[in-house]
């Protein structure tokens, strides 16, 4: 199916829906590198205990 | 994509394998295999395996896993998913729309995977540091004096052992 088989609101739904997972994502990316923080954190310290 | 099960026995013995040889010093009676290890797949075994038992070591560090994001693959895969914002204008096509949301889509499965990751070796970290901790407690606290019961029943084996040698001799 092309592009011109889509009528505007049909694009204009997927254009929010992907603008909606973009902020998931985005999200989702924020909190991984909370993790990886915490992770580096606990590592450092059992590298000093150890 | 189906999800691959393989004979719960070879799973068994691939499982049992693989903790041998990341954890040579822990025996295999330790862990409670007949509980975890279910009619799953593989990796989910061995996830319910790691996050019961988080103190011992699941993972080669020979191979980490694919999903697991250090600071610099995080900071390209903003950057790529931050582009996108730039280019979800109205000019955009279904198409190229479409493309850009199964590749969002992609990279939500792989950090929901990488969180699961990212949160086992969290749990482990945390369990190692602890007994750590402990096992130096251990070794620092003062080794309890013995008491005159200690020494008059040390006597008395002394005794008690001179006098076979003797009745030996």
């Amino acid at each position: 199916m092309s592009d011109e088989d889509k009528s505007p609101e049909e694009v204009e739904a997927l254009r929010t829906r992907v603008l909606e997972e973009q902020r998931e994502v985005l999200e989702m990316i924020k909190e991984e590198e909370e993790r990886l923080k915490r992770r580096k954190a606990l590592e450092k310290e059992l590298k000093r205990l150890v | 994509m189906a999800k691959r099960y393989l004979p719960r026995n070879l799973q068994l013995s691939m499982l049992m394998k693989l903790f041998d040889k990341l954890n040579p010093e822990v025996g295999l009676d330790l862990i409670d295999w007949e509980s975890y290890v279910t009619e799953k797949t593989y990796s989910e075994n061995l996830e319910d395996l790691a996050k019961a038992y988080p103190f011992y070591n699941w993972e080669s560090p020979l191979t980490p896993p694919p999903t697991t994001y250090d600071e610099y693959a995080l900071d390209a895969l903003r950057e790529e998913v931050e582009t996108f914002g730039g280019v979800i204008v109205p000019e955009y096509h279904y198409s190229r729309l479409k493309s850009v949301q199964e590749r969002l889509q992609k990279l939500k499965k792989e950090l929901k995977h990488a969180k699961t990751r990212s949160e086992m070796s969290e749990a482990r970290l945390t369990a190692q540091i602890k007994e750590s901790k402990k096992e130096i407690e251990r070794l620092r606290a003062p080794k309890p004096r013995p008491t005159y019961g200690d020494a008059v029943g040390s006597l008395e084996t002394y005794l008690k052992n001179v006098k076979k040698i003797r009745g030996v001799y």
